[in-house]
């Protein structure tokens, strides 16, 4: 159980970063239309300091599932993640305004139970 | 239909339709990526490195590792170009359809065994992901 350590981490990690992406998305796109093509204006987000942050985050993240890996099975530990499922659309109508609708609400309360019935199905 | 803004409803349709586009290739490609990382870690036999970071470097050096990195980098992007057309609270919710792909694929390739229970919560994870995706229909 000590390697749950590893994807604890791992998700708080996602929280934020997924948080800083929509920020920095949200700036970038007030910014205006990207000069020279997609593959500028891909960079030009990608490159947002908001939006590389939340890449490092992401990067770490990534890490930390890694680790969390080797050490269990991947469909035990994937839905883990879904605490994700209420921290980030919080966040993102904490931070950003967006409306929560009944539809997303009753989908992510949803989500969450079938996560639980998987997380309470048997680990290796 | 997403983010309010002074767009026309043809022009929101569009943009949530890219969204959508988006938001499905990030989908296959993460999940693949997952998959490609977990035969990577496969082959380095579940190490455990303890405390020599050196080891986690070396790790890191693995084709299957670098492979995986790469389509986890292209999810990504994917899933950055996603969300400038779609509300964060919607999109990542929706994402949950990569559960599917993964168990699945655990099941088919990796040869994991599924217990009844993770299929009732995937089943029950599906419902939720439809619900979600019934707040476009009444718009």
């Amino acid at each position: 159980m000590n390697d749950m350590i590893y994807v604890v981490i791992s998700l708080l990690l996602v929280t934020t970063s997924q948080l800083m992406f929509k920020k920095g998305i949200i700036s970038v796109e007030k910014s205006g239309p990207a000069q020279g093509g997609a593959l500028a204006g891909i960079l030009r987000m990608v490159f947002h300091p908001m939006v590389f942050g939340g890449l490092a985050c992401n990067g770490l993240a990534a890490f930390f599932w890694l680790l969390a890996l080797s050490k269990l099975d991947l469909s035990y530990i994937f839905p883990f993640l879904s605490l994700n499922y209420i921290l980030i659309p919080a966040g993102a109508a904490l931070f950003f305004g967006e409306k929560l609708s009944r539809y997303r609400i009753i989908g992510i309360v949803i989500i969450c139970a079938g996560l639980f019935l998987i997380a309470f199905s048997e680990g290796t | 239909m997403q983010q309010p803004t002074d767009l026309t409803p043809a022009a929101a349709a569009a943009k949530f339709r890219l969204g959508l586009i988006y938001l499905g290739l990030n989908l296959i490609i993460s999940v693949a990526a997952q998959f490609v990382l977990k035969a990577a870690m496969a082959r380095l036999g579940g190490f455990d490195a303890g405390g020599d970071v050196g080891a986690y470097f070396l790790a890191m050096i693995n084709p299957w590792i670098i492979g995986g990195l790469f389509l986890y980098g292209s999810g990504t992007v994917l899933w950055l170009l996603c969300l400038t057309k779609l509300e964060l609270s919607f999109a990542y919710p929706v994402a949950t359809v990569q559960y599917l792909l993964v168990f699945a694929g655990a099941w088919l390739i990796l040869g994991e065994n599924i217990p009844w229970l993770r299929l009732a919560g995937l089943a029950v994870i599906g419902a939720g992901v439809l619900v979600i995706s019934l707040e476009t229909r009444k718009k």
